[in-house]
Order: C-alpha cells, then structure tokens, then sequence
C-alpha cells in the first residue's frame, strides 16, 4: 500500500469514526467540521448505493469487454484463453491502481469491482492453464490453492480490502486439507494463522485497512479450528472429504476422536468467550456466541432435549431475556458501564440500528396469499402461519 | 488497540478540535478500554424474537390435536397481550414526529407482539373459518393493525410488517417477489404490485406533504418503487422467451419518471432503483434483438454509459465529506 494510500485510509477512519461520534451526540457539529475541513484531502465520498452501482456496471462492462475479446482474437484453446486472461488480470490490476490512486472520490466502487476481477482472472487463468496441461484433481488442486492465496493475499495487501486476507487464509486452509491426515493438518494451519494474525495485531503498527484484514484472517482461521473440532463434523468426516479421491473410502472417524470433538465442542466456545470478553474484543465475542450455539444445536441434533417448539421457544426467551438482562446491567453502572463495557451507541450504530428491527420485521412477513386459488365461490386454503415466524401452510 | 485512531485523537486535542474530556473519552475507546455491544444486544434480541415466534408457529403447527384450539388461539392471545401490555407502560407519549424508543427492547417486545398478533389471527381464521373464501381479508385487518401499533409506537419495523402484510393481502410477497416473474397467475399478482407499489407511493407523498410521521416517507416510498419497478422488470423477463410488448413500456415509463423526479427531489436511493430497473430493461432488449457478438459490444458500452451517467447525475446528490 502506497504511502498517501496509507494517509487516506487513516484519514477515512478518523472521519467515519467522527460521523459515528456526531451522529452519538459525543460531539457537536462545529467539532465534526473541524474535523472534516482538517481531512478534505481525501475528498468526497460516493455513497454505498452509488458505489453498488458503479460496482455491478464494471463487473458487467468489463466482463462483456472480455468476452469480446476472446470472441475478437479467435481464441479457443486453452492456452490462448489462459494467458489472455492472465495478461487481462495484470491489466485490471494496474487500472486498481490508477483507479485509487487518481479518482477524487474514495471510494468508488469501481476499484472494489476492478480488484475482484484482477483476483479472479489471475486465479481463473491457472485452472485453465493447469487444465491445458492435464494436471487434474488434488495435483491441480495443490498448485491452484497457494497461487490463489497469493494473488489473494497481494491484494488484499496492496490495495487494503479486508475480505480478500479472508479469502487468501481460506485458501492456504483448503490447501492444507487436500494432504493425508488433514485434520490435524487444518487445525495446525489454522492455529498458525490464528496466531500470526493475534501478534500481527497486537504489535505492529498497520493501516486501518490491514489492521481489519488481519482481524479477519483471525477470525476465519478460529472459525477453521471449530469446523474442525465440532462434534457432527469430525462424526461426519467434513474436513477428509474435501480431500478425498474420489473412489476412496469414506473417512470413519474413532471413538478418541469423537470424545475429543465432544471436549472442544464444550469448551472452545467457552474459551474464546473468555479470551473476548478478557480483551474486551467483540469479533471474538461474537465468534465464541456463534460457535456455542452451533454446538448447543449440535447436542439436539444427536440428543432430543425437548419438542422443536420448546427448544426454539426456551431458547428465543433465553437469548432475549439475557440480552435484556445485559444492556440494564450495563446500563446501570458507573457511566453507563462495567468492566469496559457499555450498551451506549460509541460509534455509528445509528443507521444499523434503524435498518436491523426493519430488517427483523420483513424477514418475519406474512407469506402472500397464493393468488390462483382464490377460485370464486372457493373456500380457500387458509393463510400461512406468516407474522408469526412460521411460513409453512396449516 | 486502534493505534491510528488513537494518534489522530491526539492531534485533535493538540489543535483544540476536541477537549480534553472528549479527546480522553476518544482515547479510551480506541484504546479498546470503552467497547460498545449494543448491536450484539441488539442482534441477539433479533433472534431471540425470531426463535420464540417461531416456536409458536411450531406450537400451533404440531400441538393442535393435543392442546384444542381455545388453549392454543388463548396462549398465544395471552402472550401477545403481554407484550402488548409492556410496550404500552414503556410507551413515550403520541407525536406525530419522530419519537426515540425508550429501551433496547421496545421495538423488539413490540414486534413480538404484532407478529403474535398475526400468529394467533392465520390460527383462528384457519380453525373458526370466519371469513369463509374471503380469507385473504384476515391479512388485510391484520396490516391495518399493524399499522396503527406502527403509527402509535412510532416502529419503522412494524410499518415494514404491516405494508408486507397489505402487499401479502394482494398476493405480493415483499420478501421474495418471485411469483410476480412466473408462475399461473403472475400477470394478475404484477397487475397487483404495481397498483400496490403506487398506492405506497402516494401515502408516502401524502404523509410527507401533510408533516404527519414523514419520517415514515421512506419505508413507503422505498417499498412502494420495490413494488412498482420490480414488478414491471418481472413483467419485462417473465414473458417466457419473448419480450412483452405491454410491459416494456411500463417499465420505460415507470423507470424514466422514477429516474426524472428522484433527480429533481435529489432522491439518490429511488434515483438507484431506477437506474438499476432501466439498466435490466436495457439489458433484456439487447437479449431480444439477437445480435450475437454484437449483444456483447451493446451491453458493454451500455454499462460504461450507465456509468457515465451515474458519475455525471451523483453531483447533484451531494455526500457529506
């Protein structure tokens, strides 16, 4: 990342984080514009809807150009079609380039659409030349991971978007499982990359994009050892199935290693919970929330507890009410908060907060009544059991 | 630790931007000493309303022969009413302009007991047969309802609820529209959106003009274009293999006027939806006009043009820095 890059992007936080502070009434505006008019050089910013826009008109202009071009040159064979699109990955990721480097506004959307592309020609282009030279199943599968964790990775550090580190750990992890023994081998990876990125974080001094690239990476690699512990995946053999040949027998896992899946099934999620909670980190917060419910869902998947209704129920109050319980603890102490934490909005929980009982309400909508049968003179069928959570007919 | 946001913090209070409890306040916060996880609560409340209205919906499904409809129709009437009777003890006073939830938890109690509300009335409708064939009304009275818990409370989520559940009375789904694009009786269920998305539209209009709840204009205005464009682009691509002759002009007209007066009104989300229903609308005409390679020289210029015109229209939709 370029050194003005790196100033912008710092520039882009504070601002983001001075519009979450405004918009918390933590400062007023004669504050916020101080702060803007201090950090005008990084321009005006184009909305996320307009940014969707620019976005999906580039993906598809340019994927059409493409198409044109292999349409243009006559190519057909595998070569041709390889090293064209390797050369055209070459040429969107330079445009990536001018695109940041050049355009008043930051950012645009065309330079998110222009970087997915460069990453996908440039991993598209080995599948194909590896095609062209009959390399086929995990030996393909051995050279292609790394070149896309690579192409991935690059990227994610030259231009800062954080999803492409996620992308480049999920490939060095789909790597590791395409070797004997995979398991062990995808949890030793995972675990590396877990800690790498820990240190990364903790130590060195990273621009806003990279430092949430490496948080990302940390998170799918903890996702990665939980996939690997959880009970029904070792029990199904998920991870050996992603590398096995095909006519090869199916994985059977042994009773050591499903005592030992029940053990890091309890106490991962509990152990990450801790370490969230010690660190005040909510990305971890959060994945050890997830991974406790997926292994809460994991024991009624082996174990009937209660009828589907009482477990939903049970466990929808039991959410609700804790949450409830939390934010009037919390709000209860001291300023508003205990140990470091708080239920105050501190940034722009604003327009989230806004859009996510909106977004609750409509996933919950009544399904529409089913036009056709609505036969004159026709009893009907009934309603669907919409608005109530349930869409299934009575 | 947010070791840049920490440093600029630093300046700030150096130039005088921030004060000194501000600027100590800041610190904390990207120090990671100060963590909010409201949105968690939030998130979690979310679910929580989710699982538990689902577990009715189970409850009823399953239990009927079990419990009998009066203990099922009157738990579920006796839930509701609890979490009815929350809402309105928490309740601030009626405005008609914006009025902030006094908890967490309002909006999420509240919803709960719309959605229980809806629950227990498919349930008794079902059971009882009270409106006979005219059944679908049940989601009507249901969303009129809806409507003045949302207009009382002041819940842009019980609004969304009560216009899907009007839009679902049409035999509109808002949350999957795909009946619109095929289907038996699509062309009635299109017919439909787009009377349904202009009613929306012009409450929208109404209530904004009127200054009664016009921060409501939105929810209408956003889902009501939802309605009417989504329903001409399913007119324009549901014609099974041939453009339609009668709903590609109204998508044209629907999608120029959207774009002309969200232009005008500086309206940069509906001016969004517009161009994205014309840019489909182009896109299945260059499908229709079986150009073969030259479909792919059209569709590529046709997105650069439609790039070109987004970066030449965002001008007049300002973005704060």
């Amino acid at each position: 990342m370029k050194q003005a890059w790196r100033g912008a992007d710092i520039a882009a936080e504070l601002l983001a984080a001075a519009r979450g502070w405004r918009a918390a009434g933590l400062i007023d505006e004669t504050a916020f514009s101080a702060i803007a008019a201090d950090h005008v050089a990084t321009g005006p910013r184009l909305g996320p809807i307009w940014r969707v826009l620019v976005f999906l008109c580039v993906v598809v202009g340019v994927s059409t150009a493409t198409t044109i071009s292999f349409i243009s040159f006559g190519l057909r064979e595998a070569t041709g079609v390889g090293v064209l699109m390797l050369i055209l990955g070459i040429a969107l990721a330079a445009i990536t380039d001018v695109v940041i480097d050049r355009c008043s506004f930051q950012p645009t959307g065309a330079e998110a659409a222009t970087s997915l592309l460069a990453a996908g020609y440039l991993c598209a282009a080995v599948f194909v030349l590896l095609d062209d030279l009959h390399l086929k199943g995990h030996e393909a599968l051995r050279l292609t991971y790394p070149w896309c964790a690579a192409v991935f990775a690059l990227a994610a550090w030259r231009w800062g978007f954080r999803l492409y580190a996620g992308a480049a750990a999920l490939c060095i992890l789909l790597l590791a499982a395409q070797f004997p023994g995979a398991r062990p081998i995808w949890i030793a990876v995972a675990t590396l990359i877990a800690a790498w990125a820990t240190v990364t974080c903790a130590t060195r001094q990273l621009a806003p994009s990279h430092r949430e690239g490496v948080e990302l990476v940390r998170i799918v690699a903890l996702a990665a050892i939980y996939v690997a512990i959880n009970y029904y995946s070792v029990d199904k053999g998920f991870l050996e199935e992603l590398g096995r040949i095909v006519g090869a027998p199916r994985h059977r896992a042994g009773e050591a290693s499903l005592l030992l899946a029940g053990l890091g099934s309890a106490l991962f999620p509990l152990a990450i919970l801790m370490w969230g909670l010690r660190s005040r980190d909510r990305a971890l917060i959060v994945v050890g929330i997830i991974a406790a419910a997926l292994s809460l869902t994991t024991v009624r998947f082996y174990f009937h507890v209660a009828p589907l209704w009482v477990v939903l129920a049970a466990s929808g109050a039991a959410l609700a009410g804790t949450s409830l319980l939390l934010e009037r603890w919390l709000r209860s102490g001291e300023d508003a908060e205990r140990f470091g934490f708080t239920a105050a909005p501190l940034y722009d929980e604003g327009r989230r907060e806004r859009l996510l009982p909106v977004v609750a309400a409509l996933s919950m909508a009544p399904a529409a009544r089913i036009v056709p049968e609505e036969l004159p003179g026709g009893s009907g069928k009934g309603g669907a059991f919409g608005g109530g959570g349930a869409a299934g007919s009575f | 630790m947010n070791q840049s946001l920490l440093e600029s913090v630093g300046r700030l209070r150096a130039r005088g931007t921030l004060t000194d409890s501000q600027a100590g306040f800041f610190g904390r916060i990207a120090r990671g000493e100060l963590v909010s996880v409201r949105i968690e609560l939030q998130i979690a409340l979310w679910a929580g309303v989710t699982l538990v209205a689902a577990g009715a919906g189970i409850l009823v499904k399953d239990n009927l022969a079990h419990l009998g409809p009066v203990t099922i129709g009157a738990g579920i009437a006796l839930a509701a009413a609890l979490c009815l009777w929350y809402v309105a003890r928490a309740a601030p006073p009626f405005s008609w302009g914006p009025v902030a939830s006094p908890t967490l938890a309002f909006d999420y109690v509240l919803l709960l007991g719309v959605l229980l509300i809806g629950t227990d009335f498919a349930y008794l409708e079902t059971q009882y047969k009270l409106l006979g064939s005219n059944w679908p009304w049940h989601l009507f009275l249901l969303s009129l309802i809806q409507l003045a818990f949302a207009f009382r409370y002041d819940s842009r989520a019980v609004l969304s609820l009560s216009l899907a559940s009007f839009a679902a009375w049409r035999g509109v789904a808002l949350s999957f529209p795909g009946g619109a694009l095929f289907g038996r009786n699509e062309a009635a269920i299109r017919v439909n959106a787009l009377v349904v998305g202009a009613l929306f539209l012009a409450v929208g209009i109404l209530i904004e003009r009127a200054g009664r709840k016009s921060h409501f204009e939105p929810a209408f205005g956003n889902l009501g274009l939802l309605l009417l464009l989504g329903a001409a682009v399913a007119g324009v691509y549901g014609g099974y293999g041939h453009l339609d002759a009668l709903w590609f002009p109204v998508l044209v007209v629907t999608a120029a006027t959207t774009v002309t007066l969200s232009y005008r009104a500086r309206r940069s989300d509906y001016f969004a939806q517009g161009v994205i229903a014309a840019y489909l609308g182009f896109l299945r005409l260059a499908a229709e006009l079986h150009l073969e390679v030259g479909l792919f020289y059209l569709v590529s210029a046709g997105s650069f043009g439609v790039l070109l015109l987004i970066l030449w229209a965002h001008r007049r939709f300002k973005e704060e820095p």
